[in-house]
């Protein structure tokens, strides 16, 4: 048996992230890959907050506008969430944690306007179709936890050297042995082994990447064997990303994946993309 | 913006206090109205009070024109001389701007997220949708015969909405009117409490914030910013002066100049296994979609142009 898919850009990146009870605290901004001495990598990590989606956005304009205005309402202890494997309870079209919502990034400005502007306004602590406004010892998601000390909010983890963040795959410019230009990385594709729903025991490790040109179209999941239509888009798409192959992750060069820039180096022939 | 400045009008029509004053007073009522009201109430009440528009159905049941006489000049139109296709084929696309803007898509799934719909829901949605789309358009169609039937003769030309349920008065009496007026109150304050928690829906939905009125106000506080401000801007927008038909008219038209990137989306996602399961898009939905698609393209291109070779359709 195949395990169960994810390809990184389609399936998991900007998706919604979602705390044990249920709320709803931000997205998937990036996902953190664990590299074994032998070049084999798996899924480690889900990262939010407003440090990661800057980096990841790279050092456009705006994406220092997004780092500096989300880190002056989040304030400096709570830039990154770091969600390590075990934390995450399901992968479905959102992504749902066992942390609660204090443990992570984005919770920060949330709380700060709860309290100091929505919070204050007659009604803003109660339900529509709730009874009586409680007091101050409401049961609030903020009740029994504290701030991490470390653990979830570590932003330094990610930049370990047997560590790379997925953002930094899905940018790069992809050569083979010979220094010949074959395209960009479009996806990271990933599977998950082992029976579906049996928590992430199983692990979800890196299965190779897709590279050519034109990202739209492969992001948009319309080339899947599995999508049937309309074949109006997905003619389109064909026609946006002609010379789309596949590389499984044994012959990339996992050194060139560490290195902070340059191209990624690839050995070996190139094969169709798996499932489409 | 512009439905405050509806909820205004429709306040200042019943008062005759002018409205600009009354501004600040429907935008707290909106505010008010999403702050307490349950998202099922705030449905029901505005959607039962704006059946009221069908008073103008009656009104031109009741001056009882030439129906034969009627259908003819609308099924062969004839473009005065002093006006061009091209500003019909503006209005056309300003139409169906506001038949199908994007904020609605917003608003409606997010709503169904809120009101904890189901696969059952389903059919219900799709009545109301054959069911509420005719009618939306015949009542549109009512208040533009009553006003052709009534006013044209006279030599007024429609302006503003002031105007709008005269004819009414004219066929139905006094009561007519307070039903019309309390109609168009509905109409004009369900788009206001549309448009501004679509605001604050696609805001946090981006940003992946907790956003709803099915937790408490506190725990989706920046949700009820984003809708708080947006509300605040529309008023103060209101305020100034600018004419709020104008307003609606470059924004129903712009936004069909947008609609393929809110249609292409959701025809995608239609398609995603992943997404729908066993309910992804038969052959047929896909056709219709695609040649809707097509439409909206076209009509995306065509806005701008037409917008600058007509002028804006004056």
């Amino acid at each position: 048996m195949t395990g169960r898919v994810l390809m990184a850009a389609l399936h998991l990146l900007d998706h919604q992230l979602v705390d044990r009870d249920g709320v709803l605290v931000g997205k998937v901004d990036d996902l953190e890959l664990f590299i074994a001495p032998d070049g084999s990598a798996t899924l480690s990590a889900v990262l939010s907050g407003p440090g990661v989606l800057a980096s990841r956005l790279g050092h456009t304009t705006y994406g220092h506008w997004r780092e500096r205005m989300e880190a002056a309402l989040e304030g400096p202890e709570g830039r990154t969430s770091r969600i390590a494997v075990p934390d995450v309870r399901r992968i479905t079209s959102r992504v749902e944690t066992t942390l609660p919502a204090p443990l992570l990034a984005t919770y920060g400005s949330e709380r700060w306007v709860g309290d100091h502007l929505i919070g204050r306004i007659p009604g803003g602590r109660r339900r529509p179709d709730d009874g009586p406004e409680p007091g101050e010892s409401g049961i609030g998601p903020e009740q029994g936890v504290t701030a991490p000390t470390s653990g979830p909010a570590d932003p330094t983890t990610g930049d370990a050297s047997d560590r790379v963040r997925v953002s930094t795959v899905l940018r790069r410019e992809v050569v083979d042995a010979s220094g010949a230009h074959l395209g960009h990385v479009l996806d990271v594709r990933m599977v998950q082994d082992g029976p579906v729903g049996a928590g992430f025991d199983a692990g979800v490790r890196v299965d190779g990447v897709v590279v050519g040109v034109g990202r739209a179209p492969q992001r948009a999941g319309l080339l899947r064997h599995r999508v049937h239509g309309p074949w109006l888009l997905r003619w389109l798409a064909k026609l946006a990303t002609p010379h789309r192959r596949y590389v499984p992750w044994g012959d990339v060069q996992v050194a060139t994946i560490l290195r902070a820039d340059g191209p990624m180096v690839v050995d070996g022939e190139l094969s169709d993309v798996p499932g489409e | 913006m512009a439905e405050i400045c509806g909820v205004a009008i429709a306040l200042s029509l019943l008062s005759s206090v002018n409205y600009l004053l009354l501004v600040p007073a429907a935008a707290f009522l909106v505010w008010l109205v999403i702050w307490r009201l349950p998202f099922e109430w705030m449905e029901q009440i505005f959607g039962l009070l704006g059946l009221a528009l069908i008073v103008f159905i009656v009104a031109v049941v009741k001056i009882g024109p030439d129906w034969g006489q009627l259908a003819d000049a609308a099924l062969h139109p004839a473009v005065p001389s002093d006006e061009t296709v091209w500003s019909y084929a503006y209005y056309a696309i300003a139409l169906f701007g506001a038949a199908m803007t994007p904020y609605e898509v917003f608003f409606f799934s997010s709503g169904a997220v809120e009101e904890h719909w189901t696969s059952r829901d389903l059919n219900i949605e799709r009545i109301n949708v054959f069911v509420g789309f005719p009618l939306g358009g015949l009542l549109s169609l009512a208040i533009m015969t009553t006003a052709h039937l009534t006013l044209g003769p006279a030599g007024i030309d429609v302006e503003v909405l002031g105007q709008v349920p005269l004819p009414v008065a004219l066929a139905v009496g006094k009561i007519g009117l307070a039903v019309a007026l309390i109609g168009i109150f509905a109409a004009t304050f369900g788009a206001a409490l549309e448009t501004s928690m679509s605001a604050g829906y696609t805001i946090s939905q981006y940003f992946g914030w907790q956003w709803g009125t099915f937790v408490r106000p506190r725990d989706a506080g920046r949700f009820h910013l984003v809708v708080l401000v947006s509300i605040f801007v529309g008023a103060l927008v209101g305020i100034s002066g600018i004419d709020p038909v104008k307003i609606t008219e470059y924004s129903i038209v712009l936004s069909a100049a947008a609609l393929p990137l809110t249609y292409l989306p959701i025809l995608i996602i239609a398609n995603d296994p992943d997404y729908m399961g066993d309910e992804v898009n038969g052959r047929v939905r896909n056709l219709l979609g695609s040649a809707f698609l097509v439409l909206l393209v076209v009509i995306a291109v065509a806005t701008i142009p037409l917008m600058i070779v007509t002028r804006a359709g004056t």
